[in-house]
């Protein structure tokens, strides 16, 4: 087990060390540079000065002085808000979406394990073919309509919340269920086919033969199987979720991370943009390790092959 | 009720003119056909035929285990005798009763055995929990004195460590152990009948022997009913007391195990006792086979479902006086000899009965039976 660890931190440590390769390629491709943004011109004098200073006008410089900031936790003097590093930004806006991310995987599983459940019990019933359709829907539809769709109901028609921003418990709710929507059709869908399979499996003749109630034959001897592949889900998706949605913070007007991807690559920002990757990747790292380990414990038999 | 109590005063567990149909493709295909089977106390009754025949299905229908739909039971009665250890309950029919009515007969009263215990224990519970959980589903018994019975339990079925045992997942046992454990399982509630569903079908011939010796131990030891479902002529000579012999649906032959060995008297019976292999002093003589397979249960041939597989037919049918003898009207008092008519003749002649031709020995064939009148 204390080997598996070890060798997945490894491999994690070089996964994150390819991504930020691969990104910083890109970053350094894109044309432009963070002191050209803007009406007013600088000086060609001063604007070499300032990517001198800053090691931007040699690539190999650059990489390395970054890298050796961000092993230490610090990525540097972002160029787009003044008096701001981004360690600054990313500590004001992890918290927030991180809030929101775990609220959304909550209810996602929370309501997406049940129904996926229930649907597997009751195939073909009047409830399963609804819950397919809301999964079709749940994939389908992108976060800013249902987001808008909720924001109109909940916070214009009804009142109920409110229509944005940040601070109190209650800005949480929406975003939360928007940022849930499509996850929860995933584990809908992954919980239902697992179930399918478990439920026709023979040991849940077995647990029948035992003399097991259903509900105990659900739920005790056919999730814990049928729920393994949602956790494989679960890694990727939860840091997907806590590292924001930019669509979900622009409808709701919340200050998440999300929105430091895309305006820090609009503003070739790129302490900020690195910075923000390598938190999200490690985020993705952490999670499936976490995964892995919650699997482990879940089926002997995967525990045993580590 | 009168009539089933007098039925049942030997008997513990008795199966009446059981039909199962399945739907398949929407169309209702009859899979097993008025089979009765009758289980005494302590003894071990054999179900033997080939794969398809119908006996798993049989043998899941007793608990009620057959997926509904496509199966569909569409007759008889499965009766279990009163229990013996309490009072209140009377002779009851599987087939009506309610779902918790039938969860206190479920492992409390009749246990399974299944094929294949890699598959039928759970995957990711250990085997002592699983033991535990049989035991505290029928007794209110607290998790350490369930806990100490799974153990002695476990140390009942033969597993050298029960202790360890009690903690391993299924993947972490052989074979032979898995057995053990459902086995063990299936005692847990200290039930009357046991069916064991080809037991040991999934074990190597070691381990067989062993675990049929340990049925026939705990067998013994508990008084238990047993139907043993399986198309091995070995663990039947070995284990049961009583032999129903099943093809396409229907019983052919039925009798006790010696009487069976003895003076096997439907074809099919005597095609399957040829099927084994002998070690003789003799030189190595071909194995015998019964050409053809088991009829599938949606393409049935009319008549005698055996017939285009049966010897005793196809030589009549190459008789030349046969046809003489098929417009012969027959007599009142003997059996039409059916098989023995044109091949037109056979499948219009309906399904053979299973008659009585000496005290216990059943056979439904219209040649056997109509040699013994």
């Amino acid at each position: 087990m204390t080997r598996m660890l070890v060798r997945r931190l490894l491999a994690g440590l070089l996964t994150i060390a390819c991504i930020y390769a691969i990104t910083f390629t890109m970053v350094v491709s894109i044309p432009g540079n963070p002191f050209q943004q803007g009406q007013h011109r600088l000086s060609s004098d001063v604007e070499s000065a300032l990517l001198a200073r800053y090691h931007m006008d040699n690539n190999w410089l650059y990489f390395w002085e970054f890298l050796r900031g961000a092993v230490r936790l610090d990525f540097g003097p972002t160029f787009t808000y003044a008096d701001w590093t981004c360690n600054q930004i990313i500590a004001a806006s992890l918290p927030i979406s991180m809030s929101i991310g775990l609220a959304a995987m909550l209810i996602a599983l929370m309501v997406g394990v049940p129904i996926g459940v229930t649907s597997a019990v009751r195939r073909h019933s009047w409830l399963d073919i609804s819950a397919t359709t809301l999964i079709l829907t749940g994939i389908s539809l992108p976060t800013f309509v249902t987001g808008s769709a909720l924001l109109i109901a909940v916070g214009v028609k009804l009142q109920l919340a409110p229509v944005g921003g940040w601070g109190t418990l209650s800005h949480l709710p929406l975003p939360a269920i928007t940022l849930s929507l499509p996850f929860m059709a995933y584990i809908v869908r992954l919980t239902r086919a697992g179930m399918i399979d478990a439920l026709s499996a023979d040991f849940v003749r077995t647990a029948i033969a035992k003399g097991a109630s259903r509900q105990r034959v659900i739920w005790r001897h056919a999730l814990p199987v049928a729920l393994l592949p949602v956790l494989s889900f679960l890694g990727p998706a939860t840091a997907q979720a806590v590292t924001g949605s930019f669509v979900v913070e622009k409808v709701f007007g919340i200050p998440g991370m999300g929105q430091h991807f895309v305006n820090a690559a609009l503003n070739r920002d790129p302490g900020l943009l690195l910075g923000a990757v390598l938190v999200f990747s490690t985020l993705l790292v952490a999670f499936n390790i976490v995964v892995d380990l919650l699997y482990a414990a879940l089926d002997p038999r995967i525990s045993e092959a580590l | 009720m009168t009539e089933t109590a007098t039925i049942l005063e030997t008997s513990v567990l008795e199966i009446q003119d059981l039909s199962v149909s399945f739907d398949i493709n929407g169309r209702r295909v009859p899979v097993v056909e008025g089979v009765s089977l009758v289980i005494p106390r302590g003894k071990t009754v054999a179900l033997v035929g080939e794969s398809g025949c119908g006996k798993s299905v049989t043998a899941l229908s007793v608990l009620r285990l057959l997926p509904e739909p496509p199966a569909c039971v569409d007759s008889g009665r499965i009766l279990l005798a009163a229990s013996t250890a309490s009072s209140e309950n009377g002779t009851v029919d599987l087939l009506r009763l309610r779902d918790a009515a039938l969860r206190h007969v479920r492992g409390a009263r009749v246990a399974m055995v299944f094929q294949e215990p890699l598959t039928a224990l759970h995957p990711v519970m250990p085997a002592g929990a699983q033991i535990v959980e049989a035991i505290q589903l029928h007794e209110n018994v607290s998790q350490r004195d369930a806990k100490t019975k799974a153990i002695a339990l476990l140390d009942d079925v033969g597993i050298d460590k029960p202790d360890q045992c009690f903690s391993a997942y299924t993947h972490e046992l052989s074979g032979g152990m898995r057995q053990r454990v459902m086995i063990a399982m299936a005692l847990a509630a200290d039930p009357e009948v046991l069916i064991a569903d080809e037991p040991t079908t999934a074990l190597d011939s070691v381990v067989q022997a062993q675990i049929l010796d340990l049925l026939a131990k705990l067998q013994a030891a508990r008084g238990l009913g047993v139907l043993m479902i399986t198309h091995d002529l070995g663990v039947v000579s070995r284990v049961a007391d009583e032999v129903s012999v099943m093809y396409a649906g229907h019983i052919v032959e039925h009798a006790t195990t010696q009487e069976l060995f003895a003076n096997p008297q439907h074809p099919y019976t005597v095609g399957l006792m040829q099927c084994v292999p002998r070690i003789t002093a003799n030189a190595p003589t071909r194995l015998t086979v019964i050409e053809g397979s088991v009829p599938r249960p949606e393409s049935k041939p009319a008549g005698c479902a055996f017939h285009p597989r049966c010897l005793l037919a196809r030589q009549r049918a190459s008789e030349p006086e046969m046809d003489t003898i098929a417009l012969e009207p027959p007599a009142t008092t003997s059996v039409p000899r059916r098989c023995a008519q044109a091949a037109s003749t056979i499948t219009s002649s309906g399904t053979p009965e299973l008659r009585e031709i000496s005290t216990g020995h059943f056979v439904a064939c219209w040649e056997t039976a109509d040699a013994h009148h």
